[in-house]
């Protein structure tokens, strides 16, 4: 039984990726195994034999660009009920490729099946690659040590050219104060297909939130300047039993920390949720030549702790109406959560990103405008022409204190 | 004293107001254009149950109070942590 006991939320600093570590199992984990998915290196179509396979957006299959044929894997949550059975789990249960990284190394060498040459795949960030003797695409499918390959995949259904007339969109609205080397580099062909590193997350919980909560009797008008409040004070407790399906957390070192000060990770945060009932079975085939993967280097135990402020943030809104009577608000003093049992896929999510390094005193902030590749959710942070909004807000400050300064001294004066 | 009291507000409001408008214009600024509180609301978006609730209320007080909310609430939004939490993994 592991125990964290903490003050006001804190546990936004980013962790340390994992190291190197010996090949052994995490202890108290039951691993779920993964179906097996395609073979690793050169998938071909299933109908013809064929090894040039593509992925389509408006599909959203994989389909042979010599015969045409389509195929998409089983969802994911179908074929291993990771829907199922949340009331029954018990400790913590990690699919095939969420278990612990236990390499760094990101290299990965394939003997081409089709010409015996030897290829390279950089799977930092990707996980395909293209052998430049005899054309064949060589794919990694299959966990890996370094964390690389995932269980599941959502594939994109937000075209580019849909992302830059939504960010453009986003962006247009926000020109008045833009930062004029922002206006003057944004060019929307240069956002990126991004399939990023994420668990989903099942928990079978228990909560306990304990507080004081008023109830308001009566309202009383002492004076023009003085109101006092009569009320009665509860010591409020619930106590409750949740089961949570789906959470998504961050497992990317440089971007769990949502309140860095180097970069706007919140801003990719806030295109949350997807749709993950949908993920599919992980397949490169889906990358192609026009995303990039980002490789996963946190495991379930740099996690967990995220996972652990949203579990109890589910539940602190769960109780919300049935301490709805407390109309002068609760002042909640603590909350236990204990999580009866857990559930951790491995994931890799389609974002659209468009970034921004501004440099202000010495110092880079990366800007973020993300977009959800299946939902077309956007957000985003751009920088901004501080001496303009500087001068429109002095401005604002002078131009109404040179109006109301003088009939201030004149009350003043004559008080 | 009333009346008194009445201008020294009405003076206090016309000092302030200069300045507050603009640090209101530079907050809707950086608001809009950077969006700090952006962020994932899983409290609204991910599938839940509560299987089971107990409530245990207990009266403690009558209190006469000058502030129209309980004195540090937190309930307005779920993801303020309380003054202490702790979470346990069996």
């Amino acid at each position: 039984m592991t125990t964290e006991e903490t003050t006001p939320a804190s546990g936004d600093a980013a962790p340390e990726a994992a190291e190197h570590q010996p090949a052994t199992p995490p202890q108290g984990f039951v691993i779920l195994e993964t179906p097996e998915g395609s073979k690793d290196g050169v998938v071909r179509c299933p109908k013809c034999g064929a090894s040039e396979v593509a992925f389509s957006e408006s599909t959203s299959q994989l389909f042979c660009t010599f015969c045409r044929n389509r195929w998409a894997p089983d969802s994911l949550d179908q074929i291993m009920g990771l829907s199922e059975g949340i009331g029954e789990l018990k400790g913590t249960v990690v699919t095939t490729a969420a278990v612990d990284i236990t390499s760094s190394e990101t290299i990965v060498t394939f003997k081409c099946s089709g010409c015996g040459a030897e290829v390279v795949v950089d799977t930092a960030h990707n996980l395909q690659a293209r052998c430049h003797w005899c054309k064949h695409i060589l794919s990694v499918n299959n966990k890996i040590d370094n964390g690389a390959v995932p269980d599941g995949i959502l594939p994109f259904t937000v075209t580019k050219q849909q992302a830059m007339a939504l960010i453009s969109e986003f962006a247009g609205k926000r020109k008045a104060y833009q930062h004029p080397e922002f206006r003057a580099s944004f060019k929307p062909e240069n956002i990126m297909g991004v399939y990023m590193p994420y668990m989903t997350v099942d928990g079978n919980v228990h909560v306990l939130l304990e507080g004081e909560g008023e109830i308001l009797r009566r309202t009383e008008r002492v004076s023009d300047k003085e109101t006092r409040y009569h009320a009665d004070v509860y010591a409020v407790k619930r106590d409750l039993d949740a089961e949570i399906d789906d959470l998504i957390v961050e497992t990317s070192a440089d971007k769990i920390n949502i309140h860095s000060t180097e970069s706007t990770n919140n801003i990719i945060n806030a295109i949350l949720p997807f749709d993950v009932k949908n993920i599919v079975r992980f397949d490169a085939g889906y990358l192609g030549s026009e995303y990039s993967s980002e490789k996963r280097d946190l495991n379930v135990e740099h996690v967990q702790g995220y996972a652990a402020q949203h579990f109890l943030t589910i539940a602190r809104n769960a109780v919300k109406e049935s301490t709805k009577q407390y109309d002068r608000g609760i002042r909640w003093e603590y909350e236990e959560l204990n999580v009866k049992g857990s559930r951790w896929t491995s994931v890799l999510l389609p974002v659209w990103l468009y970034g921004f390094v501004e440099t202000r005193g010495g110092r880079q902030i990366t800007h973020y405008i993300a977009v959800n590749g299946r939902t077309g959710a956007v957000m985003g942070s751009i920088p901004i022409n501080r001496a303009k909004a500087l001068l429109v807000s002095w401005g604002t400050a002078i131009g109404i204190s040179i109006i109301t300064w003088p009939i201030a001294i004149a009350l003043l004066l004559l008080a | 004293m009333e009346d008194s009291d009445g201008v020294g507000g009405a003076i206090a409001f016309l000092f302030a107001s200069g300045p507050a408008a603009g640090i209101m214009i530079w907050g809707w600024i950086h608001s809009r254009y950077r969006n700090p509180g952006a962020r994932y609301r899983p409290e609204s978006t991910v599938h839940h149950k509560v299987t089971r609730l107990e409530e245990n209320d207990t009266f403690l007080r009558q209190i006469v109070s000058k502030r129209s909310r309980t004195e540090g609430a937190n309930d307005h939004d779920p993801s303020v942590r309380a003054i202490r939490w702790k979470a346990v993994k069996h």
